[in-house]
């Protein structure tokens, strides 16, 4: 049967490295969510649930409507209304009429895991299914490493849009390389690749800010309208925390050493919120005093309206802006299309911290 | 006032309600300034604009630097040739300074968005702009003027007159309309549902756009909804401080644009890209096609000067984008 999954950000690539590997070869990959994915969201879904509700479901129905069947909804549970996404898809969807199987991995579920995850491996045995997503989850890395490299390269490259096509290349390369060992090779091919292929201007004194806030408006750049791009056309450093390798880097989970920069922000937040309210409450109030202690300029936070958990952060945020002396520009992000707005916001931010970095003098 | 030895400086602003232009010498004062509604037509008001500051400035001023902002910059940038596009923030924020160096807070409410700058030792160090709705600025204080057949310039006037405002929601357009008309309907005086009005919108402004600010002393209050008194007066009840209002407080967007010009052509002395003040003259034609290259259906623009294309952008994927 078919199998198909939403599009979010470049995970999708992970996704599809995952499904390659348990050897399905009736992958459906989604298309990056367009005007028309947000409509077909919006209209049906209620009309105060959050946009990443109402962008998913648009992705899942132009996956049914490509000719998926088994469709894999959402993965993870976050303390907020996420947990109630995948059983509204199913009501929406069976209401629509559509003929599909929606498979949803809850990690809290351990028998519903289980089960759903053997219908996903069904050509595979037990080992061939946990090496695919061992190889998911390395594959990942390199994806992030990718993201990375492109949203530093992006702001002092000097014909800008190269380090873009290179990425897109190298995403496409990293999903498609097989065998442990080649796999093993990628970080080195993605280093050399940027390097060779992306001319920098190395004179250039980059500000650096760092995004962080609701887990799909910071990776899904059809809802926070490409801001990581916009921030590197107007020449700034870029980097967002949240990944998805938290989750699924079961490698990384068991180093007992490993540095994660959630954990740290979550310790960054204890004076202002002692216990998860949901989302990335904490991580984006800590976020902010990390990036200051790593000597970054400021930090984006994004949120899609009526996110619950970071509209928390967002009335908080100010007071640890000021206590730390961190800029912090807060956006909320809707189906607006109207990109003047946030381009206006943007560059004010911009000025304001390049002024405060040279001590009012000029821009 | 005009020297021929002197250097000038010419700032744009175009807003989503009105187009400033202001002409300012090497010593940025302000020498001719332009106040006109867009009306929905950028281009067409540029054009107006620079014919109206030709005829005020009685000669073609040589001019060394152009500036533009508001939320037509980009747009504005291509038709004068300009030498900067700067996002309004810094633009107001400039312009203020200038007006008081030791300027902390300015309120900035125009035609479609509202916006407060936070200034600590004649640096921005914060600001914000109203969120998702353009509930409390000028546009909607415009509407209610129209609905009440009062001209807006009286409005502040009249707000003043009244000692009993009545309370009127000021969350949302929508729920202040209501209101105000079940006011209206009930007998109260109109200029007592006028100062409610201000007082609702000035809370509405300290609520939303200045949540969490910290506001000090001096503070500027300028763009178009500057000019009504009765917002003013609201400010100064709500603050409890003295609230400035500059003499030019309708233009000082444009004077930031024209600081601007005149700071980066001093800093990097060029040859001005000014078009000429023949531009009124000029035939510019905007058209526009939706690309079909995939579902995201982009409204791609073209504007033409005397039929050659001078810039086409509007595309996600970036396939058309052409400037200069």
């Amino acid at each position: 049967m078919p199998l198909s999954f939403p599009y979010v950000g470049t995970f999708t690539y992970v996704f599809e490295s995952i499904a390659r590997g348990m050897k399905r070869d009736d992958i459906i990959v989604p298309d990056e969510p367009t005007y028309r994915t947000k409509q077909l969201g919006s209209l049906h879904s209620s009309e105060f649930v959050c946009t990443p509700f109402k962008m998913l479901l648009g992705s899942i129905i132009e996956v049914i409507e490509k000719g998926a069947y088994e469709i894999v909804a959402t993965v993870f549970v976050d303390y907020c209304r996420l947990g109630y996404y995948s059983p509204l898809y199913k009501i929406i969807l069976d209401d629509l009429g559509y003929d599909f199987d929606l498979i949803n991995l809850d990690w809290f579920n351990k028998v519903e895991f289980f089960t759903s995850f053997k219908k996903l491996a069904c050509n595979v045995n037990a080992v061939q299914a946990f090496q695919a997503f061992r190889v998911g989850w390395i594959k990942n890395r390199y994806i992030d490493q990718i993201d990375k490299t492109l949203y530093s390269y992006g702001a002092v490259e000097i014909e800008k849009g190269a380090s873009y096509n290179v990425a897109h290349k190298l995403y496409r390369q990293v999903v498609e390389t097989e065998g442990m060992k080649n796999i093993r090779m990628l970080p080195e091919i993605i280093r050399k690749t940027f390097d060779d292929e992306v001319e920098i201007d190395t004179e250039a004194k980059p500000l650096k800010v760092g995004v962080v806030g609701e887990l799909y408006a910071v990776v899904e750049p059809a809802i926070n309208l490409d801001i990581m791009r916009r921030l590197n056309d107007i020449g700034v450093i870029t980097e967002t925390p949240i990944t998805f390798t938290r989750w699924i880097d079961l490698g990384q989970r068991m180093n007992p050493f490993k540095k994660w920069h959630y954990k740290a922000c979550i310790k960054h937040a204890k004076p202002y919120v002692r216990y998860p309210l949901g989302g990335k409450t904490r991580e984006s109030l800590g976020a902010v005093i990390e990036y200051k202690e790593k000597g970054w300029d400021g930090v984006i936070h994004l949120y899609p309206f009526t996110c619950m958990p970071e509209i928390i952060s967002r009335s908080i945020l100010p007071q640890v802006s000021r206590e730390h002396d961190m800029p912090v520009l807060s956006l909320v992000l809707d189906e607006h299309t109207g990109e003047a707005g946030i381009q206006t916001r943007l560059e004010a931010f911009v000025d304001l911290l390049e002024r405060k970095k040279n001590d009012g003098n000029g821009f | 006032m005009i020297n021929s030895k002197d250097k000038y400086f010419l700032g744009v602003d175009v807003g989503s309600i009105s187009t400033n232009l202001a002409v300012i010498n090497n010593s940025k004062e302000l020498i001719e300034s332009v106040y006109i509604r867009t009306e929905g037509k950028p281009v067409d008001s540029v054009q107006k604009g620079i014919k109206l500051m030709r005829d005020q400035l009685g000669e073609d001023l040589a001019i060394t630097g152009a500036g533009s902002t508001g939320s037509a910059r980009k747009l504005t940038g291509v038709i004068i040739g300009a030498d900067i596009v700067k996002n309004e923030i810094t633009a107001h924020a400039l312009a203020s300074l200038h007006y008081n160096p030791d300027v902390q807070t300015v309120m900035e409410i125009g035609g479609q968005d509202s916006k407060i700058i936070i200034i600590r030792n004649g640096i921005v160090v914060d600001f914000a702009m109203n969120t998702v709705c353009a509930a409390g600025t000028g546009s909607f204080l415009d509407m209610q003027a129209n609905r009440l057949e009062i001209p807006i310039e009286k409005f502040g006037e009249l707000a003043l007159q009244s000692d009993n405002a009545v309370s009127i929601a000021g969350r949302c357009t929508v729920f202040a309309e209501s209101d105000m008309i079940h006011k209206q309907q009930l007998g109260h005086p109109t200029k007592d549902i006028i100062k409610g009005l201000c007082e609702a919108l000035g809370r509405n402004y300290l609520n939303n756009v200045g949540k969490g600010k910290d506001i000090r002393s001096p503070i500027m209050f300028q763009g178009g909804v500057a000019a009504n008194i009765g917002m003013k007066e609201t400010f100064e009840k709500y603050l409890e401080q003295e609230i400035i209002v500059p003499e030019n407080y309708a233009v000082m967007g444009a004077i930031g644009a024209a600081i601007l010009a005149q700071e980066d052509a001093a800093k990097n002395p060029r040859k001005s890209n000014f078009q000429s003040w023949d531009i009124s003259e000029m035939d510019f034609q905007t058209s526009g096609f939706e690309c079909d290259g995939c579902s995201n259906i982009c409204e791609i623009v073209e504007i033409r000067r005397n039929d050659t294309l001078i810039a086409r952008w509007g595309s996600r994927c970036r396939k058309w984008d052409l400037i200069d």
